[in-house]
């Protein structure tokens, strides 16, 4: 067999062959790569949550729609029968049909404007549905005391149920009350509610015609001081608990795809200062669980705008796979000084280690509601947060990974920007949800590490407690 | 004792350092991270190249097959298992896809065609080489491909006959038979080359 000298020295020689490409080998190869991952798990949560929103606004909007045409007072006035059942006592019949409708009134008028216009419904009634009304319910009505009496009772329970209406704080029910009132000259806005009150204020008119005037200059009167109670309550701060939950990372940069955990700067381990030039690793980390809980405040500046602040308590998390825990302590040489770790983890794929971040966070929030039909907002703003603790890992350029309370900065800026629908004022739920998106404008990290910052997106839910 | 590895910039690298750097590289280039994916290229291109040289005829063609090497790479880059050195991983799909790009290329077909009509000996001889690298890749480009691939295959990359008979889809007396033949040949230009040089010196 022949020695592999010659074929040793040809192997050799061509160990040394090195030619430079053409930049445009580069590029074609550029071009065939696969394009860059531009989706975002949060543009798909923001996807997501809009078509939420959009979802319920056609739902609320159906189901208004609906419940309008459920009652008319001039169809009822021109149909006495249907109401003066034939079937036993008319009398007590008519009375019932009443109570029904006030009771089914009560039902479908959640707040108190429908109540409190029925309570001074006179002032609304058409006279040529009243004269209408008056014929029909004239009948029923024939001389009959222990039935006015009856109907007298329910009326003035009705009114002790809107009087305690009128007197409970519901900040939404109030202002839409306004709005209300603003309209009662609108004849089509009259609820079922108010044609039944009309027709019962007209029944006992002839008895009661004075003393319902000075009742209802009293209420008027009522009226106004609410009005001023509510627009006392504006200038006040509504107190709510808040919680949310969602996923959050750790980037070097708002679209950046990967975190950089390295050093960017001359460092090394143990003494030992490495020859290599500055070099900045990219470490990716995948998201992880977020949660959120705390307490808001929010005030309305104007009829649009509200503001929001409160103090909510963060935890926030991504992942990152590291090498096996080494319990050795270590010495980390900075620029400046120099940081000694009691164990570390040296590179690898063998521990999935979750990078966790306690946070206290104060939003200072401006709140859009761009229609007061809609029951949905925007919002954005500052956060200021105060870092309470963290676990999360940092990349030496040696290939380890460590942790240091002081290489955190504990201070920083966010700016956060979401929206939300308020459920109370389409259900008979009090509590708002919404998506937040937070971007920490200020790095975790101090100087000379690479910056670092932490986006999370987090649904949240909102229940207000006080007022 | 640590091996020491140059890097562009003439800085020390230990070689298990480098391959941490190299494999931390190709992690990033997995998540489609473009940077990484140029740097893991500016990292191979050259040395790349050279091997792709030295299976073509031309520096246009070597880049032909550099730059379908490369979409190769990245497109089976999760096939790598992260055990042995990356460079050698990517130096055999630079190979594998040179012998691709002579197979479908009309230019190398003629020349590509194998015969196993005669057996020859493979010499003990063993010349001082007094070429440079760039002078004894023009020699090894001057062989019909057919020798020119299998020299390379088995002398340089280091692929027994029986593996090149695999890849070519020969038998691997032929394999021998062909090498035997372009070994005589090129130490045969060797020592001319040699010898000229010689000559020329004598002459100054």
């Amino acid at each position: 067999m022949p020695s592999e000298g010659f074929e040793n020295k040809v192997r050799e020689k061509m160990a040394e062959l090195a030619l430079s490409p053409a930049d445009a080998v580069w590029e074609k190869v550029e071009a065939t790569l696969p394009p860059k991952d531009k989706s975002r798990p949060w543009f798909i949560l923001l996807i997501f949550f809009v078509l939420m929103t959009a979802g319920l606004i056609w739902l609320w909007q159906n189901d208004v729609s609906r419940k309008k045409p459920s009652f008319d007072s001039t169809a009822i006035a021109k149909q006495p029968a249907l109401i003066n059942h034939p079937a036993g006592n008319g009398d007590g019949a008519v009375a019932t049909a009443k109570e029904e409708h006030l009771l089914l009134s009560e039902k479908e008028s959640p707040d108190s404007i429908r109540l409190s216009n029925a309570v001074t419904g006179r002032t609304i009634m058409n006279p040529s549905d009243k004269s209408s009304l008056n014929a029909g319910w004239q009948e029923g009505l024939s001389g009959d005391h222990a039935v006015k009496a009856r109907r007298r009772n329910i009326i003035s329970k009705t009114r002790a149920r809107v009087r305690s209406k009128l007197e409970a704080p519901a900040p939404e029910a109030e202002e839409e009350s306004t709005g209300f009132t603003e309209k009662t000259g609108n004849e089509t806005a009259v609820s079922e509610t108010s044609g039944v009150q009309k027709a019962d204020t007209t029944a006992v008119s002839k008895t009661d015609n004075k003393k319902q005037d000075a009742q209802n200059e009293d209420r008027l009167a009522d009226k106004a001081k609410v009005t001023l109670t509510k627009k006392q309550q504006s200038k006040k701060w509504i107190l709510s608990l808040v919680a949310g939950a969602g996923i959050s990372n750790t980037k070097s940069g708002l679209f950046q795809k990967s975190s950089a955990y390295a050093f960017n700067f001359q460092n090394s381990i143990g003494g030992q200062t490495s020859a290599a030039p500055p070099l900045s690793v990219a470490i990716s980390t995948t998201p992880s669980l977020s949660l959120a809980a705390g307490f808001s405040l929010e005030k309305a500046i104007s009829e649009k705008w509200n503001l929001e602040t409160g103090m909510t308590y963060s935890y926030q998390s991504d992942k990152m796979g590291v090498g096996n825990s080494v319990d050795s302590p270590a010495t980390i040489y900075l620029k400046n000084k120099s940081i000694i770790v009691g164990n570390y983890y040296r590179y690898g794929n063998e521990v999935q280690y979750k990078n966790s971040f306690h946070l206290i966070q104060i939003p200072m929030l401006v709140k859009y509601r761009p229609s007061s039909t809609l029951p949905v907002y925007a919002e954005a703003g500052p956060v200021l947060s105060y870092l309470l603790h963290t676990n999360a890992l940092v990349y030496d350029r040696r290939s380890v990974y460590f942790t240091d309370k002081r290489i955190f900065n504990k201070a920083g800026l966010s700016f956060a920007a979401g929206a939300g629908i308020n459920l109370a004022k389409i259900t008979s739920l009090p509590l708002s949800l919404g998506y937040r998106f937070n971007y920490s404008v200020s790095s975790v990290t101090k100087a000379p590490f690479t910056k670092q910052h932490l986006i999370s997106s987090m649904f949240f839910i909102s229940v207000p407690i006080k007022k | 004792m640590s091996v020491q590895r140059s890097c562009k910039t003439g800085c020390q690298y230990t070689e298990s350092r480098y391959m941490e750097q190299t494999l931390l590289l190709i992690k990033q280039c997995l998540l489609n991270d473009r940077a990484s994916q140029k740097q893991l290229y500016n990292q191979y291109a050259e040395v790349m190249l050279g091997v792709c040289f030295r299976y073509t005829k031309s520096v246009a063609d070597a880049e032909d097959v550099l730059q379908e090497g490369f979409v190769r790479v990245f497109k089976n880059l999760h096939q790598y298992k992260q055990e042995g050195e990356p460079g050698a991983w990517i130096r055999r799909i630079m190979v594998t896809t040179a012998l691709n790009y002579l197979k479908r290329n009309a230019k190398y077909q003629y020349d590509l065609a194998f015969d196993n009509t005669v057996m020859h000996p493979v010499t003990d001889e063993n010349p001082e080489i007094q070429l440079s690298t760039k002078e004894l890749t023009s020699l090894i480009q001057q062989l019909p491909t057919g020798y020119q691939t299998i020299f390379n295959l088995h002398a340089v990359e280091g692929y027994s006959h029986v593996e090149i008979g695999g890849l070519l889809g020969i038998s691997d007396g032929t394999s021998r038979s062909q090498y035997a033949r372009a070994r005589s040949l090129l130490i045969s230009w060797i020592k001319k080359n040699y010898s000229d040089n010689k000559l020329q010196s004598y002459a100054k």
